[in-house]
């Protein structure tokens, strides 16, 4: 094959690079939709992430189980009692919430909120290190669309990104483009979060607020468009002044180790009510 | 075959990165995919790298659900300059895939930062110096590995093309 001329092979690698340009720009914001191959290579790939997150998790609970395997067994004498005290007091909690049904119904009380939840598995993570995004086994087959909320038992993990029929991408609490509103628990004053690249998060009150402190628990807004109030998003870990003096600003350890996530429920509803599915973040 | 063989173990690599590693609940994960461009650049040759980083830099953004041509851009750019080194350096030395590696991998965040930096004002921060270091301690550990997988997969496919040429001459 001849040789291609210099000058014909800059132009190829100038064009390339101005293509890649033109992508990266488009990419770099939010989009509502995937685009096709991005969907074919995701659909391709979750079968063998499924099978291979259950090899991994075989391969790490083997290992550990051989270290434990003394520690178990006495273990499972005292769950063994455990559950059938629990089982006692399992029924006498029934009987206390009946009463406490009862008792609110009279009273005139609002019944408590009811999330309609869909339990998933992670089965993939973000190759890159820059972004903080997972992949769950579930999709639009299981009634999931694009920013319906998810959490864990811990706490917020973050929301529907790209939904496609057997699997979806959740946008992390820690993603720098999935900013949320959230209250100091202690004053109730309202903040935006904010991740970083480095995996915590900026804390910022909306007003000049001088008492954010350490220690101090961040949960979700009642005005928060995507997600239910009272969800725990993470600690005050460090407070320092705002670059330009006026206000204080924390950093946030969010309450999910996202590391060691493998289970999360994707909230479809709260009392039937659809989540707000407009782009754009809290 | 050659081409399965390259599918199936770029599939592989995929899975290992995305599903496999994340879920060992490691603090940190490998990039196997610049692993793999600098196995290939020393073994191909800069045209091998270069297409390598385009490839694989191209599977890791489609991925990634965002800044697609990030991945693609830093990792031909390296695969490409990994070659324009490679005939200068005797690879046969096992340290070299990992000496190699370990500098790609803080290239390529630094240059991968710069330019989402450059489209995206909302990412500020580098990452921490310690986690990159760590990042490419990682790498460098895997390197090794990877680069003996790829030469024998090369080296048997390339002895597989030499005797079909010969049992075609005579």
């Amino acid at each position: 094959m001849a040789q291609q001329p210099r000058g014909r092979r800059l132009i190829i690698v100038a064009v390339i690079f101005l293509v890649l340009m033109g992508l990266i720009f488009l990419t770099s914001r939010e989009r509502t939709r995937q685009s096709f191959p991005e969907r074919i290579l995701h659909g391709v790939i979750a079968p063998f992430q499924k099978i291979v997150t259950g090899l991994a998790d075989f391969f790490k609970g083997t290992i550990q189980t051989i270290g434990e395997l003394g520690r178990l067994h006495r273990d499972n004498q005292q769950l063994r009692q455990e559950v059938a005290d629990l089982k006692a007091e399992k029924e006498e909690l029934e009987f206390y919430r009946r009463e406490n049904v009862r008792l609110r119904a009279a009273l005139g009380f609002k019944e408590r909120r009811t999330l309609d939840m869909v339990a998933s598995e992670v089965i993939g993570r973000n190759p890159s290190n820059w972004l903080s995004t997972l992949t769950i086994d579930k999709g639009s087959k299981d009634g999931l669309e694009q920013n319906m909320p998810v959490i864990s038992r811990q706490g917020v993990v973050g929301r529907l990104g790209a939904v496609r029929q057997h699997s979806s991408d959740v946008l992390l609490v820690n993603d720098v483009r999935a900013p949320i509103a959230g209250v100091v628990e202690r004053t109730r004053e309202q903040v935006r979060v904010l991740g970083r690249t480095d995996g915590l998060c900026v804390v910022t009150p909306y007003g000049r607020s001088t008492d954010l402190r350490i220690g101090d628990r961040i949960v979700t807004w009642e005005g928060s468009a995507y997600f239910p109030p009272g969800l725990v998003i993470g600690r005050i870990i460090s407070v320092e002044q705002d670059n330009f003096g006026v206000s204080k600003q924390g950093l946030l350890e969010t309450a999910v180790d996202f590391h060691r996530l493998e289970d999360v429920f994707v909230i479809r509803s709260l009392d039937n009510l659809p989540i707000n599915n407009g782009a754009g973040g809290d | 075959m050659h081409s399965l063989a390259v599918s199936l173990l770029t599939l592989a690599i995929v899975v290992m990165q995305t599903a496999f590693f994340p879920r060992l609940g490691l603090l940190i994960k490998p990039d196997l995919f610049l692993v793999m461009v600098v196995a290939y650049t020393l073994v191909g040759g800069i045209k091998s790298g270069t297409i390598a980083g385009f490839a694989l830099g191209l599977v890791e953004d489609l991925l990634s659900g965002g800044f697609i041509g990030v991945n693609t851009m830093t990792k031909s750019l390296l695969g490409f300059s990994i070659g324009l080194l490679e005939k200068h350096i005797f690879h046969d030395q096992v340290f070299i895939p990992s000496l190699l590696t370990f500098i790609s991998t803080i290239l390529n965040n630094v240059l991968g930062m710069l330019i989402i930096q450059s489209f995206d004002q909302r990412f500020t921060m580098f990452p921490p110096l310690g986690r990159l270091a760590a990042l490419a301690l990682f790498n460098a550990l895997l390197a090794p590995l990877i680069f003996i997988i790829v030469r024998r997969m090369e080296n048997y496919y390339a002895r597989l093309r030499m005797g079909n040429l010969q049992s075609q001459r005579f």
